[in-house]
Order: structure tokens, then C-alpha cells, then sequence
């Protein structure tokens, strides 16, 4: 049970999310974040639409960059670049509903639940050039559990899209908590940026780190120190 | 947008032009002069980007987006503007040393041709000198200039090996390459931990298989 916490007492209650001002920078512009809630900005039809703008735009870049689209390796990249791209920012057609409704479990375990070293890959909005890492989650649940692959796949939601690793870190944590409502939630991403790496300044092998620690996980050092450990080893 | 390789060979850049050897005097492919020019039409390519895939360009986070990804991927290619002469006019030297010399873990970043996604990986060259040694850094050098392009792995494997053989003529090159393919990790077949390896060798690293040996030897560690 969480430290701190006595038998028969409740856990703390989970702090609103105090980050819908902070998270106002979501993909739809000035709005609160509200991942619940949100509505897909991009369907498949609109995949098809706009895919041969973004082909146009990519024959553009070649050209551009002093290349010439039409020798043999070139001829068809703009079609595979816009649908790579696409297939990079596919987080904005899913929703978290889409993904959860069925595999919310009753469960009496009030013990740690932490499913880590999940692979993520995600764009960097201000280069648009990748940024791959790892994502380790942990919650404390309240009476309700979660379908493992579900942690994995809103990773995936979240990171398939033109993202900042600090404000990917929240929304995990953020759909986690809405999800459940659990005593409490952790995430923590380890990743390397190529916009640092491959140009810029170069710096081979730095990593970012970035975490959010919500409900226990934020009250309770024992707690948090708990999680760190084990997704440490 | 006119002739974009200048070659004396007047044949669009392909391997068959790195085989000339005219290499030395090949003019430059690109000048920085028209890499300021073609800024804007890179930046309004990367705002259609940003719309087409559902994002807000105006939202303060992406506001400066496309100027970045375009000098990002003009930085990305610079290899295009530079050439093998202006880097190794003075750093050949003659040196009677005949035996294997390897620079290995160059560290390689490029862009796949096919996706315009990063590969990254690992160089090893080793070559026999035949009297005459270059500079251990231009061996680097050369990895870049090839590598900061829109690339095929096997192409950069060869262009880095001809590269070194028509500067110092030596008794053989070898060039192993190991990457990371993102377009193989993050999208498609999605494979997190395949690596592609490519060699090159030519003269006495191709027909002896001893010296080949060795060259394999000393670089697996």
C-alpha cells in the first residue's frame, strides 16, 4: 500500500491536473488540453486528400536541397516521404477512447503497476527530426487496473505526432489518470534527440530526461523512490 | 533551377560520375551562395508539410518550424556543396609505411534517399599506403561529405572507398559500414534492433584474402 497511508483510509485525492494552462500548447492551438475528451483532428480520408500537397511539397525540398527528383532513387520519395510522414503523426487520427474503452479491469491490487522500456519514437515540432527513447510508466491503481498494452499504446498515441518530449511526458500521465483515476501515476522518458545529435551542436551520446509525478507518486518520496528503483534495474 | 551537377562529365550526378577522374576538378554541386536563395522555398514547403498533416502552423510552438526544418535539412545535406579537393589539397604526405592503416567508429549520420528519414551508424575504412598516408581526420572528412546527402547505404559505402583510392592511389581500401536504418525502425516493417552492413574493398583488401582478414580482425573488438 502506499506509504504514508493508514488502514481504512483513503489515499489522497488526486490533484486536478494543475497543467491545462501549462498544456495549452496542445495540437489544437490556445485550448486546454483534455485528452479524454479530445476529438481526432485527421481521419484517413483526410490522409488521402492532402497527400498530394505533401508530396508536392517534398518534389519542392528535393529540388531545393539541389537534388534532382527525377534520377531514378528520387523518382517515387515524395510519395513515400509524405506517407513516412504521415505514418510519424498517425497520433492525431486515434483517441484515447479508441483505444481503452474495453480494457479497464476491477481489480482489488493497490500495489505498484510499472510496465517500462517501452520503445517510443516521436518528431521534434521545432526540426521535424526525430527524437527516439524510452518510456517507463508506473501507477499505483485504485481498484482499477489497466490492460498492459494499453500504457504502450497511448505512449503510441501520444508520440506519433509533432511533439516536445516534456509535454509527451504529461499527456501520458495525464490520459493514465483519466483513464483510472489511480492513487497515483508516474512517467518517465529517457530519449536522444537527433536535432542535437546530427546537427546543431552534435553531442553524440546526451540523453533528455524528462518526468511527471502525479497523485502519490508526487506526494510520497517513498513512493517515488519505489518507482525510480525499479525502473532503474 | 537549371543544372544541378556541373561535372566535366556532363552526366547527372550518379556513381558513373564518381568513377571519373575528373573528381578532383569537379566543381562544386551547390553553392553556399544559392543555399540563402532557396530558403524560402524550403520554408513554404514545410508550412504545406505542417498543414497537410493536420498541425496548426500559427500554434507558438511551430510558428518557427519550417525556417528550422529547412536550414535542418540543408544542414543535413551539405555534402552536396562541398568536394574532395578543397579537403584534402594539402593533407597527403608521402610516408614509407606499407602496412594497414584503419580509422574505425566513425560515427555516420544521412538521410535515406528513399524516405528522407535519418540512418545512422558506424565507418571503419582501413587502407594499405603505397608510399603516400593522408591525414587520419581527412578520412573522417570524407565520411561526411558523402554521408551529409540523400543517400543509399551501398552508394555511400563505395563513394567514401573511390574517394580514398583516387586521392592516395594505395595498394587497397576497405570501407564496412554499419547503420541504423529509421525508416526500418520507426515506420514499416517497424524492427527495433536490425542493422544493415555494407563493405566495399578494392586492390589487395579485395584479392588477398589474408589482408582482408586482418581488416576484419581489427575492427571487430
Amino acid at each position: 500500500m502506499a506509504a504514508g497511508v493508514g488502514p481504512g483510509e483513503q489515499p489522497p485525492p488526486l490533484p486536478p491536473p494543475a497543467l491545462k494552462s501549462r498544456c495549452a500548447q496542445g495540437s489544437r492551438g490556445a485550448q486546454p488540453l483534455d485528452s479524454w475528451k479530445e476529438e481526432r483532428t485527421r481521419s484517413e480520408e483526410d490522409n488521402e486528400l492532402h497527400l498530394p500537397s505533401l508530396a508536392a511539397a517534398y518534389t519542392t525540398i528535393l529540388r531545393a536541397l539541389g537534388e534532382d527528383p527525377e534520377r531514378q532513387g528520387l523518382l517515387k520519395t515524395p510519395w513515400r516521404a509524405a506517407t513516412a510522414m504521415q505514418f510519424f503523426t498517425k497520433g492525431y487520427q486515434e483517441t484515447i477512447t479508441d483505444v481503452l474503452n474495453d480494457a479497464i479491469f476491477d481489480e482489488d491490487h493497490d500495489e505498484m503497476v510499472i510496465v517500462k522500456d517501452i520503445d517510443t519514437f516521436s518528431l521534434c515540432e521545432h526540426h521535424l527530426v526525430p527524437f527516439v527513447g524510452k518510456v517507463h510508466i508506473g501507477y499505483l491503481p485504485n481498484k482499477r487496473v489497466l490492460g498492459l498494452s494499453k500504457l504502450a499504446r497511448i505512449v503510441e498515441i501520444y508520440s506519433r505526432r509533432l511533439q516536445v518530449q516534456e509535454r509527451l511526458t504529461k499527456q501520458i500521465a495525464v490520459a493514465i489518470t483519466e483513464a483510472l483515476q489511480p492513487a497515483g501515476v508516474g512517467v518517465v522518458i529517457e530519449a536522444t534527440h537527433m536535432c542535437m545529435v546530427m546537427r546543431g551542436v552534435q553531442k553524440m551520446n546526451s540523453k533528455t530526461v524528462t518526468s511527471t509525478m502525479l497523485g502519490v507518486f508526487r506526494e510520497d518520496p517513498k513512493t517515488r523512490e519505489e518507482f525510480l528503483t525499479l525502473i532503474r534495474s | 533551377m537549371g543544372q544541378l551537377h556541373i561535372c566535366l562529365g556532363g552526366h547527372p550526378c550518379t556513381l558513373r560520375c564518381v568513377l571519373s577522374p575528373s573528381m578532383y576538378r569537379t566543381m562544386k554541386l551547390w553553392t553556399t551562395a544559392r543555399e540563402g536563395d532557396m530558403l524560402p522555398a524550403l520554408e513554404d514547403a514545410y508550412t504545406t508539410i505542417l498543414k497537410g498533416l493536420g498541425e496548426n502552423p500559427a500554434r507558438q510552438g511551430l510558428l518557427l518550424t519550417p525556417k528550422r526544418a529547412a536550414k535542418a535539412m540543408q544542414f543535413l545535406t551539405k555534402g552536396y556543396q562541398e568536394t574532395i579537393g578543397d579537403i584534402l589539397n594539402d593533407a597527403v604526405f608521402d610516408e614509407d609505411h606499407d602496412e594497414l592503416v584503419i580509422v574505425k567508429d566513425i560515427d555516420m549520420f544521412s538521410l535515406c534517399e528513399h524516405h528522407l528519414v535519418p540512418f545512422f551508424g558506424k565507418v571503419h575504412i582501413g587502407y594499405l599506403p603505397r608510399k603516400r598516408v593522408v591525414g587520419l581526420s581527412k578520412l573522417a572528412r570524407i565520411v561526411e561529405i558523402y554521408s551529409r546527402r540523400l543517400q543509399v547505404q551501398e552508394r555511400l559505402t563505395k563513394q567514401i572507398a573511390l574517394a580514398i583510392t583516387e586521392a592516395l592511389k594505395p595498394a587497397g581500401v576497405a570501407v564496412v559500414i554499419e547503420a541504423s536504418h529509421m525508416c526500418m525502425v520507426m515506420r514499416g516493417v517497424q524492427k527495433m534492433n536490425s542493422r544493415t552492413v555494407t563493405s566495399t574493398m578494392l586492390g589487395v583488401l579485395r584479392e588477398d584474402p589474408k589482408t582482408r582478414e586482418e581488416f576484419l580482425a581489427l575492427i571487430k573488438n
